[in-house]
């Protein structure tokens, strides 16, 4: 924390110093998933129970290493107990340790509870020498070090959820913004009314620096004077303990705040890859992209699980929130009644709980996002591996009529059933999709031009952002919807049509046995593999069976997906567009053929046509 | 616009906004912006170089390539640059990132490359001595690489970092101050 570091010469020499703290106190905030059970996991990692008083705790154990761009400096947080309750809070001292100093660094009080509140408190004694009338130019550097630091420090207390957490938000950074009340005696040279300091010029460009952007000078008469940023507030008053638990909850709300602004930033990111994934599905071209789009959305699942899990901990937290104001609100007296009803905190708590209702709609509806997405990529493997099976019978049995019957399969395929859903409500989710950017696009110059309500706080865009996703996310919604509708209509008229002509058998048998490596390799030799693919879900083989009925011959395609290092088997696929080869017909000789190559037990055996509601094999049908 | 009444910081940072960004004349042309934390670390640079007398920097959360960070940014700078686009001679463009996080990027106006022609021969020396190159004194181009942002020589190629990450540290003294918290019940 740059206490024995003397500061480094920064080759300008020619900082201004406009405005001093009289005395100063910081207090630090932000809000981190925590919840009951992490409080409690908490409270044993520091032997609280035990009463141990003591205790060393690191945080560096990095499960992701190629994932952390910022080397995080190896340091431990000591922790001094002051008090706990096992369920709900702690309290404690911390510091941090770098093993390579000797020295004993800053201590901050820190509270954390059960409704992801973390306070970090200090009173600053001295600053590069000075006891008194500190620079808000130097503080600012000290507040930069202290948000960097305290990040490190409580990071070392938390499970691998949060941290995973944390950083499915953050991303690999040790800063994360927080919420800084700087309270003095006085703000020197002294100005009557707070709103004197309001003079867009040298003064508030140094409180900007503590605050982010101040936005509000008010005087709560007749001693105190507030000054409210985006990022902090400097509250001048000469009885500090009289405000604390307000401006403590209030720091409270603005941490959750913080924290939902960067949260919603992380969800709109989200839906942006999703519209790519959605995007490369339309212009598919290389068996390729199938893999890694399945990679990608695979993670955007990890993800969205711990987005999930966070949206339910900001709901839990908000309603703690309520619980603690409607508990305490009603003894507070006038000075801090005005002071919460300038700051609004009734209504910032009400909007709180509406956005994260919010938020978890559109969290949900990304799950449900990223689930469809990965049927389509999974059915769209299938469907591209028939057609290259369909292109390598064209090489090996020109003319016969094999070929012709396979290639009439396919196509009856191509229009029948999945593939057509699929296309259509790709289609229709990109066209919905694109439409609902435009409006987006238009509120986003609505809202930086002139006559619009130019919501803006500090660089991120919150607020215009946030409307803009809610509203999105509805029109595309019931664009998708309406699209899909009509599309559904118009396809189930040719569906009927298609079926009136064509027959194909699409049957899918759920083996999902675990036989061994060796015995499938058997079970294929035989076989004319003409399609192999490797993928992150397993082996596809496919090949041609003629089956003999009565005088006649049934042509299938024939699908195995199985892992080849464990030797399960997940599925085999067999088509065909012979009438005569009917669902129980194609399952028997199916069945039969894996029974005979001891891929499947005869008790596994009936266990799959019961689940596939079928009467037990060997019997005349 | 009576240009007396710019400062003469004003003066040169519009000078370096007109080094680095070009409007387009025609359909056919392509724009040239520049993004806001290349042009902060110019800016830093000129702090640092004195070529801004009244301009200060003070660490301030930044996201730099999908990470958010702490850099020496001048509020003055940003000030002024808010004043020129209010006159009408800097114009801005917000672009959401990959990342979600909009950036703002800079570029003069037809308006303000008049008024840059007006401006005192002496202010035009100090940004052309501010970005000419250590080795060489040839011209210098910003490229925001993944430590930071660095400027490089367009003769030479020689390259040097703009250290606007690097924050200073102020040595201080503090202990740790309880104060009343309401508790979350049961
Ligand atoms: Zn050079």
């Amino acid at each position: 924390m740059g206490v024995d570091i003397p500061a480094q010469p920064s080759g300008d020499g020619v900082h201004k110093h406009v405005l001093f703290f009289q005395d100063l106190k910081l207090s630090i905030s932000e809000w981190v998933p925590f919840g009951q059970n992490a409080i409690s996991t908490f409270n044993d990692s520091i032997d609280s129970m035990k009463g141990v008083k003591s205790s060393l705790l690191t945080g560096i154990v990095d499960e992701e290493p190629d994932s952390s761009k910022f080397e995080i400096m190896p340091m431990f947080t000591r922790v001094n107990l002051k008090d706990f309750d096992q369920y709900n809070w702690v309290k404690f001292k911390a510091s941090i340790e770098y093993p390579e100093e000797v020295d004993q660094i800053e201590e901050i009080a820190t509270h954390v509870d059960k409704a992801g509140f973390v306070n970090y408190n200090l009173t600053i004694e001295e600053v590069d020498g000075r006891t008194s009338k500190f620079s808000l130019d130097k503080t600012s550097y000290i507040l930069a070090d202290l948000i960097e630091d305290t990040s490190g420090m409580i990071e070392a207390l938390l499970t691998q959820f949060q941290r995973r957490s944390l950083r499915s938000v953050y991303g690999p950074t040790p800063f994360r913004p927080k919420f800084t009340v700087a309270t003095t005696s006085a703000l020197l040279p002294e100005q009557p009314q707070a709103e004197g300091y309001h003079d867009r010029e040298d003064q508030e460009n140094e409180i900007n620096q503590i605050v982010s952007v101040a936005y509000d000078f008010f005087d709560l008469p007749p001693t105190e004077k507030v000054i409210l940023g985006t990022h902090g507030i400097i509250f001048i008053t000469s009885r500090p303990e009289h405000f604390s638990e307000l401006l403590n909850f209030y720091s409270f709300v603005r941490s959750l705040q913080i924290f939902q602004s960067i949260f919603f930033a992380r969800l709109r990111q989200m839906w942006d890859m999703v519209k790519d994934v959605r995007k490369s599905i339309l212009h598919l071209k290389k068996e390729e992209d199938l893999v890694r789009m399945e990679q990608e959305l695979s993670e955007l699942s990890s993800n969205i699980v711990l987005i999930e899990e966070l949206s339910s901990m900001m709901a839990v937290s908000s309603s703690e929130m309520k619980r603690i104001w409607s508990a305490n609100s009603g003894s507070l007296d006038m000075d801090n009644k005005r002071l919460a009803d300038r700051f609004g905190i009734d209504r910032e708590i009400l909007i709180i709980g509406e956005k994260i209702k919010d938020m978890t709609g559109v969290a949900g509806g990304l799950v449900d996002e990223i689930g469809g997405l990965r049927d389509m990529v999974q059915t769209l493997a299938e469907k591209r591996m028939r057609e290259v099976s369909k292109l390598m019978a064209d090489n090996v049995q020109q003319g016969s009529e094999a070929q012709l019957a396979m290639a009439a399969n396919v196509k009856a395929s191509r229009y029948s059933g999945a593939a057509l859903k699929i296309l259509s409500a790709i289609s229709a989710g990109f066209l919905g999709m694109k439409i609902s950017d435009l409006v987006m696009k238009g509120l986003d110059e609505w809202n930086e031009s002139d006559g619009g309500p130019n919501w803006d706080l500090g660089d991120k865009g919150f607020y215009g952002g946030y409307i803009q996703v809610i509203v999105g996310f509805t029109l595309w919604i019931l664009m998708t919807i309406l699209f899909f509708h009509l599309i559904k209509v118009s396809s189930a008229k040719m569906k009927e049509e298609k079926l009136a002509k064509d027959y194909v058998l699409n049957l899918r048998i759920p083996i999902d046995v675990r036989s061994t490596p060796e015995r499938i390799k058997a079970y294929l030799a035989d076989k004319n593999v003409t399609y192999h693919n490797v993928e992150i879900t397993g082996h596809r083989v496919s090949w041609y069976h003629k089956q003999e009925k009565g005088d006649d011959k049934v042509f299938y395609t024939v699908t195995l997906c199985f892992d080849a290092k464990d030797g399960h088997l997940f599925y085999i696929h067999a088509n065909t567009e012979d009438k005569k080869g009917d669902a129980f017909f194609t399952t028997e000789w199916v069945q039969s053929e894996l029974l005979t190559s001891g891929l499947i037990t005869k008790a596994q055996d009936e266990h799959i046509r019961a689940r596939m509601g079928l009467p037990a094999g060997g019997g005349e049908w | 616009m009576d240009i007396t009444e710019i400062s003469d910081d004003s003066k040169r940072l519009l000078i370096l906004i007109d080094h680095f960004s070009e409007p387009a004349h025609t359909r056919e042309e392509r724009e040239i912006w520049i993004k806001k934390i290349p042009l902060a670390a110019l800016i830093n640079r000129g702090v640092r170089k004195g070529t801004f007398k009244d301009y200060d920097t003070a660490p301030t959360l930044v996201d730099y390539k999908g990470t958010t960070r702490f850099a020496n940014i001048s509020k003055e700078g940003e000030d002024d640059v808010a004043d020129m686009r209010e006159m009408g001679l800097v114009e801005r463009l917000k672009l959401a990132t990959s990342h979600h996080i909009y950036v703002s990027a800079y570029r003069i106006t037809p308006a303000g490359k008049d008024t840059v022609d007006d401006f005192e021969k002496k202010h035009h020396a100090a940004i052309s001595n501010m970005l000419a190159c250590k080795a060489c004194g040839g011209e210098v181009d910003i490229e925001a690489r993944d430590d930071a942002p660095y400027l490089i020589c367009k003769e030479c190629g020689a390259d040097e970092k703009v250290d606007i990450f690097d924050i200073d540290e102020v040595p201080y003294v503090s202990r740790p101050n309880f104060t009343e918290i309401w508790l979350p019940l049961d």
